[in-house]
């Protein structure tokens, strides 16, 4: 009797569970069937879920008649540089702050580390100032640059490094290797599982950042993905059919990566919660 | 062999990093400066998001190269709320285009701070374009652009004629009160919610033209003697205001359920949903090209009072130099080309816009080409210049938030409008 | 010994110079700017830049609109980070009770994947839905035979639709970090409770919810921090509108500096924001330092 009672439950959490990640479900659906339909069923206002003469027309003009490549292109290459550079950068001052002493150590790490808690709008007049003093607006490295470093990382970094014994380093410097070599061979390899979450996470920010580029970026041909797809549905406000294949040709790789590295995404995430 | 992977993932993307930046960086506003000629010139346009405009800019371009093939005009379109920012934000700094299509009430603006290149023959364009629509385009004493069109938001609708045939009127509405009586026939409605509007005129620009031409053609202004304040404190102002909100609650021949959308009064009205709509003349472009939309016309909207029907009009989008452009003189060449005549003509005839250039306005030929637009010139005359109103957009949205809640009932109409005057004045005050 | 210290000391400064260097240009002299923006008359089309006092402060204290942006910001976030926290611990205890690994990560992965996307274009994606005429939201409603909602025209919707949207695109994160806290909390826990015969509800209390205090704290936190900085939805989905009804701090602060040119007026809200953000955090990170005492 007690195992019936038991299934019942089960089956009903198993049921809502079911159906609560069908419906998160649900706006994907509908971008995808919105990009086959055509312009002439969106501005006739008609109610369909599914297309009524579905058509490729969407896709050929965002295929065709935009930079979509250069798009991709952009947040690629901008993501990639911003990561490796946040990993690198971070790795090195966490085992600096981790293993090293010297004057002022303390104040160093606790005014980077403050810098984490400040919000975006403080600084995102005097930056746009800085870079247009640099005479960098309009630039891809505009939205580079400030980010190769990462507090965050830095902090996540020296976590992981300090539970490295200093026996090892000590080791290695005995045997003569260089501080730089002590680092790369070293103490980069013990710190992998912080490095891949730092990466995921600073490539998603990166990728999916859409303030910044906003306030910087003037030209359609050096936007960004999030940015371009704002901009792309201002100019086709009416059919927004055209902007949904651009959505969903946008989400199609995001997602492929995503599957495939899921393990890695879920794993760095929790690393990030848990130090 | 990951250390190997890494490597390659890194140079694909330094790789990647210098494509983008090779083709896409050096944001030349002109390469080589000085004398045309053979010498070539790349020049940048901006423009907002308009397709018929975009278009007939493009037209422009085209021919402009059979003319001058040296010149290379590189045309950049951005939606209207990034424009208005991306102006403000670069036309200081060395990255800002050579020419951008401004509107003409923001251009006194940047000509004030010396941001623009004023033109060299400055009274021959005031002689050629009508004084309202270069207005906004003058200041001290030089002429800093050339407006294409007028804006005319003002005097005329667009209309379906088979619905007025449908509701049993068999003419145009010649005073106020028939045209409110007529939008409240053309309404219809379906499950308590208004499924096609009778008389739309709740777009951004329709408030503000319709509340400012209601208290004109009271006999009434709404400038002080100098006009450097507003007075919306007058009876007619509060009529005029009034009234316009009275087609929402009293009437019920329009809503504000599209308010803050990106669809527009007249995307409404091209989708079959209004009957009247308020609007420009270049919608009517924007019907026949992007809407494919043929079955309708441009009536005028008659005056609220006894007298003409006066109206305020800005001076509506034409081109301005930057001052920061390398390329000035060939920027300007490039404007007068765009002045000549036949291209205006054409230039006016694709956006289906008002003419701002005399000869072409007062063209038998145009209104030819366009009888659609009988309508619009027919109340050219009666226009009069808007006035300097400093922030143009926040003139506007003041006026148009305020409408807004009162319609909502968030304030009355005396305390709403004594506020958008405070508001205004204020802003007026900070840009004298 | 003096070489080694030497290499090393040559190491610190070799390697830290830039990272300080990037830090200070675009971190450090940021904020400090920042902070102190709101005492000049910065503007970009000028090059003068006046000493103006409280002047921007005064006017920010008397600004209605900076109140009613207020207001907006504090009921989202009111609203919000309690319905995102019950349904992501909810969901994440529902999955951890899921027996297989196959389903397990399936529905992991299916509340997670709306994460992923860049916000702005969820945005773009759920203005379409929400579309009063031809929006799928509507037409489900139509299909159950209600009437159709002006979901963003709406005053009294529009800030609501803004929070479903949020949540949706949002709960991915804190369901992953509250199923690792879940993880972690031993079973031997869970197992000696029912043999004492304790209720679910029991369960709940007493044991999973204060073996999840640290994760619920920083859940918290990050929630707070993210969330009354968010933008993207407000400015795409409805411009701050209908009636200022969605006209958050952020989305304010980024008008007031950018469309209308008020730099220093915006970095007046900006340091307000900063100000709550702070008090906000140690507030948090106070109750829940005493709290895990326990």
């Amino acid at each position: 009797m007690r195992t019936k009672k038991w299934k019942w439950s089960y089956m009903l959490l198993f049921t809502t569970l079911l159906i609560g990640s069908l419906l998160m479900f649900v706006p994907y659906l509908w971008m995808i069937l919105t990009s086959f339909k055509s312009n002439s069923e969106i501005l006739t206002a008609s109610n369909h879920l599914l297309p009524q003469e579905p058509t490729l027309s969407g896709y050929k003009k965002v295929l065709g008649e935009v930079p979509f490549f250069r798009w991709f292109l952009n947040s690629l290459s901008t993501s990639a540089i911003v990561t490796i550079g946040a990993m690198f950068t971070s790795a090195l001052a966490g085992y600096i702050f981790a293993k090293f002493r010297f004057r002022g150590k303390r104040l160093l790490f606790v005014v980077i580390l403050a810098t984490m808690m400040v919000p975006f709008q403080i600084v995102m007049v005097p930056t746009y100032i800085i870079i247009s003093k640099l005479n960098l607006v309009n630039d891809l490295s505009a939205i580079v640059i400030p980010y190769l470093v990462s507090a965050f990382g830095v902090f996540l970094a020296k976590q992981f490094i300090e539970a490295i014994p200093n026996e090892l380093i000590e080791a290695a410097r005995m045997d003569g290797a260089s501080e730089f070599r002590t680092f790369w061979s070293l103490v980069l390899p013990q710190i992998k599982p912080a490095l891949s979450a730092l990466a995921i996470f600073s490539f998603m920010a990166a990728w999916n950042n859409y303030l910044w580029p906003l306030i910087i970026l003037n030209e359609e041909s050096k936007m960004t993905v999030p940015l371009a797809l704002v901009f792309f549905n201002g100019q086709n406000v009416v059919n927004y059919n055209v902007v949904m294949s651009a959505a969903v040709l946008i989400m199609i790789p995001v997602v492929i990566i995503f599957l495939i590295f899921q393990k890695q995404f879920i794993k760095g995430l929790t690393m990030t919660g848990f130090k | 062999m990951k250390k190997a992977l890494l490597l390659i993932v890194a140079l694909m993307l330094v790789g990647s990093l210098a494509l983008a930046g090779c083709s896409g960086g050096g944001n030349a506003t002109g390469e080589t400066g000085g004398k045309d000629g053979d010498k070539p010139i790349k020049l940048v346009w901006w423009v907002h998001e308009n397709p018929s405009f975009v278009e007939a800019n493009k037209k422009l371009i085209e021919d402009y190269k059979k003319v001058k093939p040296n010149v290379t005009i590189d045309l950049q379109v951005f939606p209207y709320d990034a424009f208005v920012q991306k102006i403000r934000v670069t036309m200081n700094t060395k990255t800002a285009p050579d020419i951008v299509q401004m509107f003409g009430t923001w251009v006194r603006e940047y000509a004030k701070n010396g941001l623009l290149e004023p033109a060299a023959n400055g009274a021959e364009l005031q002689a050629e374009v009508y004084p309202a629509a270069i207005g906004g385009f003058e200041y001290e004493g030089q002429v800093y652009g050339v407006p294409h069109e007028f804006n005319m938001e003002n005097g005329a609708a667009l209309r379906y004629p088979k619905l007025f045939e449908e509701a049993g009127i068999d003419k145009d509405p010649a005073t106020w009160e028939e045209l409110i009586e007529d939008a409240k026939k053309l309404t219809k409605r379906e499950g308590g919610k208004i499924s096609v509007r009778g008389l739309d005129i709740t777009s951004n620009d329709s408030v503000v033209f319709y509340f400012l031409a209601l208290i004109q053609q009271q006999g009434a202004d709404f400038w002080n003697q100098d006009q450097t304040q507003v007075n919306f404190s007058t009876p007619e102002a509060e009529k005029a205001m009034q009234e316009l909100v009275d087609l929402v609650n009293v009437h019920q021949v329009t809503d504000l359920t599209k308010l803050g959308t990106p669809e527009e009064p007249y995307m409404v009205f091209f989708k079959g949903l209004s009957a009247m709509t308020t609007a420009g003349p270049w919608t009517i472009a924007e019907g026949h090209n992007t809407f494919n939309v043929q079955d309708f016309d441009y009536m005028p909207v008659p005056s609220y009072s006894d007298g003409p029907a006066v109206f305020s009009a800005e001076s509506g989008w034409g081109e301005v130099v930057s001052k920061q452009s390398a390329n000035a003189e060939a920027a300007w060449e490039f404007v007068q080309f765009m002045m000549k005549d036949e291209n205006a003509f054409a230039w006016n005839l694709r956006t289906s816009s008002i003419p701002a250039n005399k000869k072409v306005a007062e063209d038998p030929k145009y209104l030819e080409s366009a009888p659609i637009v009988k309508a619009a010139l027919d109340v050219l005359p009666h226009g009069r210049w808007i006035g300097p109103l400093a922030d143009r957009d926040y003139f506007f949205k003041v006026i148009n938030d305020t409408y807004a809640q009162i319609v909502y009932g968030k304030v009355s109409v005396k305390d709403g409008l004594k506020k958008t005057e405070d508001d205004i004045n204020k802003m007026l005050k900070s840009k004298q | 010994m003096s070489k080694q210290q030497v290499s090393e000391r040559r190491f610190i400064f070799l390697s830290l110079t830039p990272i300080v260097l990037l830090f200070l240009v675009f971190s450090v002299i940021p904020i400090g700017i920042g902070t102190v923006l709101m005492l000049f008359d910065y503007s970009p089309l000028s090059s003068s830049v006046p000493f103006a006092g409280l002047k921007h402060i005064r006017e920010l204290l008397s600004d209605e609109m900076f109140y009613k942006s207020l207001r907006v910001t504090f009921t989202f976030v009111a609203v919000a980070i309690p319905a995102n926290i019950a349904f992501t611990l909810l969901i994440a205890i529902g999955i951890n009770k899921i027996r297989g690994r196959f389903w397990k990560n399936s529905f992991r992965t299916m509340f997670f994947l709306p994460a992923i996307a860049p916000l702005a274009g969820s945005a773009v994606i759920w203005t379409t839905m929400f579309n009063a005429d031809s929006g799928v939201v509507n037409m489900a409603l139509g299909m159950l035979g209600l009437p159709s909602v002006d979901w963003l025209t709406d005053p009294s919707t529009a800030l609501l639709s803004i929070i479903i949207m949020t949540l949706w695109a949002d709960v991915g994160y804190n369901i992953v970090l509250f199923m690792a806290g879940l993880d972690s909390i031993p079973e031997s826990l869970y197992e000696a409770a029912e043999l004492d015969g304790a209720s679910p509800w029991h369960v709940f209390w007493s044991i999973t919810l204060p073996m999840l205090s640290r994760t619920m704290l920083f859940v918290f936190i990050m929630t707070s921090i993210s969330y009354f900085q968010m933008f993207p939805q407000f400015q795409i989905m409805t411009k701050g509108g209908p009636l200022y009804e969605t006209y958050v701090l952020a989305l304010n602060i980024y008008d007031q500096a950018f469309t209308y040119m008020n730099m220093s007026y915006a970095s007046a809200m900006a340091f307000v924001m900063l100000i709550i953000i702070l008090v906000l955090t140690l507030i948090q990170m106070r109750i829940g330092r005493s709290q895990w005492e326990h």
